[in-house]
């Protein structure tokens, strides 16, 4: 048979629904495929399918992993479908198949009623011996690696009328992850996040939670121009952190080794004002 | 005594403090999982976050500074002793509060680290420093990660005070021996560093209890203490290090031990030179084997002896280790137990959860493991699969340190190694003497 391509939006929705719809052609599970890039070049023997994102379908697939797998693993899959890798998409069909399948029945822990989302099933893909779990498995260690990086080195400003404002450029969707964890960590703030590779953002505004805009167009030029309004502080970040090195421990490649250079785009100890 | 001081801006003092603080090691916001609660600011996360690395490749998490870096006590070792000519500052609380909030909003930090040279007194200093906390954390709702350093000789009552505000505190060990901390700091000694850890040892454990009856208690020092001892000021080997260490997790349930690689600051004449730079090769050894008290099961007893004192400079202290236990080895991978495998080279907690978890549904093989990122490097030569080994590899000490200390991918096969039968005439060990496995090692040590 044909291998069957199935072309979705490189999100969360998108991917699930295209895994719902992969599974609903019945193709059977072997054949088929799911890119979230157009194809450069159309392929032999492939009938590609292009699946509109909707909201309903991808709510149905992660409503059953949710169920039948727990949350644990709900994360995992979630994680490896904001990396950003070709492959995420067939991998993750493939783990879900394999989960759901007679032989994942190990990972089917049904949650009783009743009790707090997050608590129950495992967060840890076992079955390593299949290539697709490993693969899903490995991009989910790569996303929460750079969600922690980004934790940590993303850096806020504050302009005139007192909003936070902190531009980043991950490798991976980490949007969501961001907005939740400066939600809770600054709740009494306005803040806004923009992903400047992607053209998404989050903004927040105090006691309302976050909202998520797409499709924005800033340009360097614009980010720049965004500098601290209040006192020096990014002064005296500076100095600290050149007066916290030890000289005779000087070690520039190990600080390489643990801050990339890519990450030190808008960081505010490396930049001369 | 007069002090004549001129007027010192913010910066200025940040920059002296902060000078002041660098060599205290403690650098971690880990150890405290707490959500905000929608009124303040900030949250905590148990793993912690690195927010910045120093010139030094050191970790910036906290914003870690001295209350004052006036001290009336002499530590010879300490840049900030009062025989020292060095310019002092001193910060207000409310000075300290506006730095973390304006640092924190921005998110370069996770959280402070307040330490002090001791001004006037202990209980004094001790005094002004839950001050500044108590002002953070009620006036300005700060929710984020305090690790407060205890001042040696601080009365019980301040510390407890300051325990119920801060996640994490701390008093350093400094030196591994009485005498040693004797001869260079006169004005510390065992009591006035071990009672208030016991202090905090009790405390805590008493908290767990009143947590367990009322869950919205007060919590006492969640994250825990740790300590920090200097590597290299005085004459103190590997061995005694790391059973201080191990006794102070199994007595006191530190949640770190931190060592310190010594630099002498004041160019003092009764302390080593460290012309060469601090012994930054030693200091990695005794974080190693502190990882292997601490995660991997291990006792310092197995590690060292009286004898052998001292790490191998050339291998890590787990492959040492089962170099010297080669009768172990190797490990059946799709059988051995958790605790085996995590004595094997090259598996990590990780690795061998991954490997626990997937023999479930299949055995596993060197490919699997690959995958698994298991480091096939060192793991190799302890390890088979379905009862087999990786290449043919001689169980023979000085041959698997050959071939580990030549770091190619693929290591040297003898060809004419092959299997033999055994004869019931031959003795193996007659004949010619070869070089031990323990003499090669010393040899290259």
């Amino acid at each position: 048979m044909d291998r069957q391509i199935f072309l979705c939006e490189d999100s969360l929705e998108g991917i699930f629904t295209g895994v719902y719809e992969a599974w609903a052609s019945r193709c059977g599970h072997g054949n088929v495929e799911l890119r979230t890039r157009e194809p450069e070049n159309l392929e032999f023997f492939c009938v590609y399918h292009r699946v509109q994102p909707d909201g309903e379908k991808a709510e149905k697939v992660l409503r059953t992993i949710r169920k039948r797998l727990g949350w644990g693993i709900y994360g995992c899959l979630c994680y490896a479908a904001w990396a950003a890798d070709e492959r995420k998409g067939t991998a993750i069909y493939r783990t879900v198949v394999d989960f759901l399948s007679v032989h994942g029945a190990m990972y089917n822990k049904p949650i009783p009623s009743g009790v707090h989302p997050g608590g129950t099933g495992s967060n840890f893909l076992e079955n390593q011996g299949n290539p697709a779990v490993r693969l899903v498995s490995s991009l989910q260690r790569q996303v929460g690696i750079e969600y922690n990086h980004y934790q940590g080195f993303l850096r806020f400003r504050e302009t005139e009328k007192g909003i936070l404002f902190a531009p980043i450029r991950p490798k991976a969707n980490l949007l969501v992850l961001l907005a939740e964890h400066f939600a809770d960590r600054f709740p009494r703030e306005r803040w806004f996040i923009l992903d400047t590779g992607r053209g998404t953002a989050a903004a927040h505004e105090p006691g309302k939670g976050f909202v998520l805009y797409t499709g924005l167009d800033i340009t360097r030029q614009e980010i720049g121009e965004i500098r601290d309004a209040e006192e020096d502080f990014a002064g005296m970040w500076r100095t600290f952190c050149t007066s916290i090195a030890i000289e005779s421990r000087r070690n520039p490649g190990l600080q390489r080794q643990n801050l990339a250079l890519h990450f030190r785009e808008y960081m505010d100890e490396f930049h001369k004002v | 005594m007069t002090r004549i001081q001129q007027p010192m801006s913010l910066e200025r003092k940040l920059e002296i403090l902060s000078d002041a603080a660098k060599y205290d090691v403690a650098c971690t916001s880990s150890g405290s999982e707490r959500r905000g609660d929608g009124k303040g600011i900030g949250n905590c996360i148990a793993g912690g976050i690195c927010h910045s690395f120093s010139a030094d490749g050191r970790c910036i998490s906290l914003l870690k500074i001295l209350f004052t870096n006036e001290c009336v006590f002499d530590c010879r070792y300490c840049a900030n002793r009062c025989s020292n000519d060095v310019e002092r500052a001193s910060f207000t609380p409310e000075e300290v509060c506006r730095l973390t909030m304006g640092f924190y909003r921005r998110n370069y930090i996770e959280g402070l680290f307040l330490s002090s040279g001791v001004l006037q007194s202990p209980n004094y200093t001790m005094e002004l420093l839950y001050q500044t906390v108590y002002k953070l954390r009620s006036e300005y709702h700060f929710q984020g990660y305090i690790h407060l350093k205890t001042i040696p000789g601080a009365a019980p009552e301040l510390v407890e005070k300051a325990g119920y505000l801060v996640d994490r505190m701390s008093v350093n060990l400094e030196l591994p021996t009485a005498e040693g901390l004797k001869r260079l700091a006169p004005h510390k000694s065992r009591r006035t560093i071990l009672t208030p850890m016991r202090q905090i040892q009790t405390r805590a454990q008493e908290n767990k209890q009143e947590l367990a009856l009322y869950r919205r208690a007060p919590r006492f020092v969640p994250a825990g203490q740790s300590t920090q001892m200097i590597v290299g000021a005085t004459g103190e080997n590997d061995y005694q290090l790391v059973q201080v260490a191990q006794s102070l997790y199994d007595q006191f349930q530190l949640k770190r031990v931190f060592y310190s690689a010594f630099v002498n600051v004041n160019q003092d004449s009764s302390l080593p030179a460290t012309t060469d730079g601090p012994p930054l090769l030693r200091e990695h050894r005794l974080y190693q084997a502190d990882w292997l008290l601490r995660f991997y099961g291990f006792r310092a007893g197995e590690l060292l002896t009286e004898k052998r004192p001292n790490f191998n400079v050339l291998l890590d202290p787990k492959c040492d280790w089962a170099l010297q236990h080669l009768e172990q080895f190797p490990v059946e991978i799709n059988q051995a137990d958790y605790h085996t495998l995590l004595r094997v080279p090259g598996i990590g907690p990780q690795s061998a959860w991954k490997i626990v978890g997937a023999r479930k549904h299949g055995s596993l093989d060197f490919e699997d493991l690959k995958a698994m990122r298991v480091v096939l490097k060192r793991a190799q030569y302890f390890i088979t699969c379905k009862g087999r080994m990786l290449y043919r590899f001689r169980m023979d000490q000085d041959y698997i340190l050959r071939n580990m200390l030549d770091f190619r991918e693929k290591p040297v096969i003898d060809p004419q190694l092959t299997y033999r039968q055994l004869s019931l005439f031959d003795d193996s060990s007659f004949g010619g003497t070869r070089e031990s496995g323990e003499e090669c090692l010393r040899l290259f040590s």
